[in-house]
């Protein structure tokens, strides 16, 4: 049963955003920052496009900031959309499928004043494969990406085409928020394409590391993780 | 500027954005779909009609546009308004 009627929809987005907030009371979430920094920053001082792989999106939770997130137009989207105003999210309805260039622009004047957070293989995967849009945003607003690759101690799988990982009341969700990854301006198609595919490697990779992080309990040391600073692969920001 | 002089600038500036001559340019055509092109491509056009015809689209003007035709009278009225804040300077 699909909910379309708005005050069901209002309703039904407060109902999932408290029983989020509670669920995540009992999640213990343990990060490990690669540029030393804290993450999120003052939107004031500086700010980034967060990038998170949809199964992870409930990663949301504990970006406590101004953040706006694009949530596509799918009925589901809706109810998404109602959760997040409740929890004081801002939302950018559309994505690569539907409205995306609307939604686009619409990110490109949030990123104006606020933090972006963008699900790079959504809304329809493939799973963890980079569209282009996450780094063509980074080109023209000119904010670095910062990956947030997260692991879970224990968590459920649905059976959807991300492998949505709810994770287990009392488990432990870790973090690992890469170095911040800066896009050059006017790129051509060759040029984005060529930097999703460095940042989806990256991101596979950090992704793995937070998975045995969590698995093995053991705390990686970043100078496992960070991208050696002669790689050609992407460039470090200033 | 004539609807057709304004048709012939986005021919233009489709092809700039694409890399590829637009076949058919007609009201009814898709602007997505239609002109082979996808979001990416769709907000660099605007940026570039934006700066061609020195106006300012809001993203809110843009969610009713789907065609070119539409679009093609969202760009005329930006214009006219432009000229008459113009004037009246």
């Amino acid at each position: 049963m699909k909910l379309r009627h708005p005050l069901l929809l209002r309703w039904g987005g407060f109902a999932i955003a408290m029983v989020a907030r509670l669920w995540h009371l009992t999640v213990r979430p343990v990060v490990m920052s690669l540029d030393g920094r804290h993450h999120p920053p003052d939107p004031c001082r500086d700010r980034y496009i967060y990038a998170v792989w949809h199964d992870s999106i409930l990663a949301l939770m504990y970006l406590r900031t101004k953040i706006a997130v694009m949530i596509s137009h799918h009925t589901d989207g809706e109810l998404v959309t109602q959760a997040c105003q409740q929890l004081g999210i801002g939302v950018v309805r559309g994505s690569s499928t539907r409205g995306g260039a609307v939604a686009l622009l619409e990110m490109m004047e949030r990123a104006k004043e606020r933090h972006l957070l963008v699900t790079p293989d959504g809304p329809r995967g493939p799973r963890h494969v980079i569209r282009p849009g996450l780094v063509y945003l980074a080109s023209v607003t000119g904010l670095p990406i910062v990956l947030l690759a997260i692991g879970h101690s224990r968590a459920w799988r649905l059976k959807t085409w991300d492998r949505m990982a709810i994770p287990w009341p009392w488990s432990r969700t870790h973090g690992i928020v890469s170095e911040p990854i800066c896009i050059p301006p006017s790129l051509t198609r060759e040029e984005i394409a060529d930097y999703c595919g460095r940042i989806e490697e990256r991101f596979i990779k950090l992704t793995a590391s937070a998975q045995r992080w969590a698995d093995a309990g053991r705390r990686p040391h970043p100078a496992e993780l960070l991208a050696p600073a002669d790689s050609p692969a992407l460039a470090r920001c200033a | 500027m004539e609807r057709e002089s304004l048709r012939q600038a986005l021919a233009e500036l489709v092809e700039q954005e694409t890399g590829n001559k637009p076949g058919n340019l007609s009201d009814d055509v898709i602007l997505i779909e239609g002109l082979g092109m996808d979001s990416i491509d769709l907000v660099g056009l605007v940026v570039q009609v934006e700066n061609r015809f020195r106006i300012k689209i809001a993203t809110d003007e843009l969610k009713g546009v789907s065609k070119v035709g539409e679009f093609l009278a969202l760009v005329e009225k930006k214009i006219s308004a432009g000229d008459a804040e113009t004037a009246n300077a």
